[in-house]
């Protein structure tokens, strides 16, 4: 499948630039025409992995960037969202439905799920102390013209 | 996003209107644990303006409603739409909390 178009961007880990990332990945596959619930699909698996980076993988979140990179095909969007903080010792655990590292956050656990959930292909690789790399791969049901 | 509520005869409605995510949460949790302490007998959760939600949203509420079921107040979910009608039910929150219509 050939490539279509290519995106990269980093900003920083704060809070307030997640409904712009989840924007932007959004509006850049809007040229395959794709369905609403594709649209909002992607803005939620997006949302999810730049949460992730903001809430776990920084000390300091708002001085240090989330990478994300995306990739246009005829028929799918793939997404990359990187960071370079602290990694996540136990991935296998960290990627159980209902785990979370900060209960007292009343966070859910649900992050990955959601990701795997709403996109077609997920991959997660991290390395304590050097980051944790998400891909997802979305296949795009197009609107009716 | 923007949150208010309102408290009438006993029934607190939190309305919760644009994009829900990490960047808010705090607002919204704060407005709707403001509301709980009015001590209500039941509790509407209003999004019919609400666009958007995640996994954030999502422990948010479950919080409250399991405050709530403790205290033997109902909650219920009233104007899901489609991004956020997916989240819940995905999530399994739609099989425990009550849809209002």
């Amino acid at each position: 499948m050939s490539l279509i178009n290519q995106m990269k961007m980093s900003v920083l880990a704060k809070s307030g630039n997640e409904a712009f990332v989840r924007s932007a990945v959004a509006a850049f596959c809007v040229q395959l025409n794709p369905t609403l619930e594709v649209i909002n699909d992607i803005k939620t698996a997006v949302s999810e992995a730049v949460t992730n980076v903001i809430v776990h993988a920084y000390e300091e979140p708002e001085k240090n960037f989330v990478y994300i990179e995306a990739e246009l095909f005829e028929d799918s969007l793939s997404i990359i969202i990187k960071d370079t903080g602290c990694g996540i010792k136990n991935l296998e655990e960290a990627m159980q439905p209902m785990f979370t590292s900060k209960p007292e956050k009343e966070r859910s656990g649900m992050g990955f799920t959601f990701m795997q959930t709403f996109t077609d292909e997920l991959e997660v690789s991290s390395e304590t102390g050097a980051g944790t790399t998400v891909k997802m791969r979305k296949y795009i049901k197009k609107a009716e013209e | 996003m923007t949150v208010h509520r309102e408290f009438w005869g006993g029934r607190l409605v939190i309305y919760i209107c644009g994009e829900l995510d990490e960047s808010n949460i705090d607002i919204a949790r704060e407005e709707f644990d403001k509301g709980i302490a009015d001590n209500p007998n039941t509790v509407v959760l209003e999004m019919s303006e609400l666009k958007f939600i995640d996994s954030t949203g999502i422990g948010m509420i479950i919080s409250r409603y399991k405050r709530l079921k403790s205290m033997g107040v109902p909650m219920y979910v009233k104007g899901l739409k489609a991004q956020t009608e997916k989240v819940f039910r995905m999530s399994g929150l739609l099989s425990i909390i009550k849809i209002a219509h």
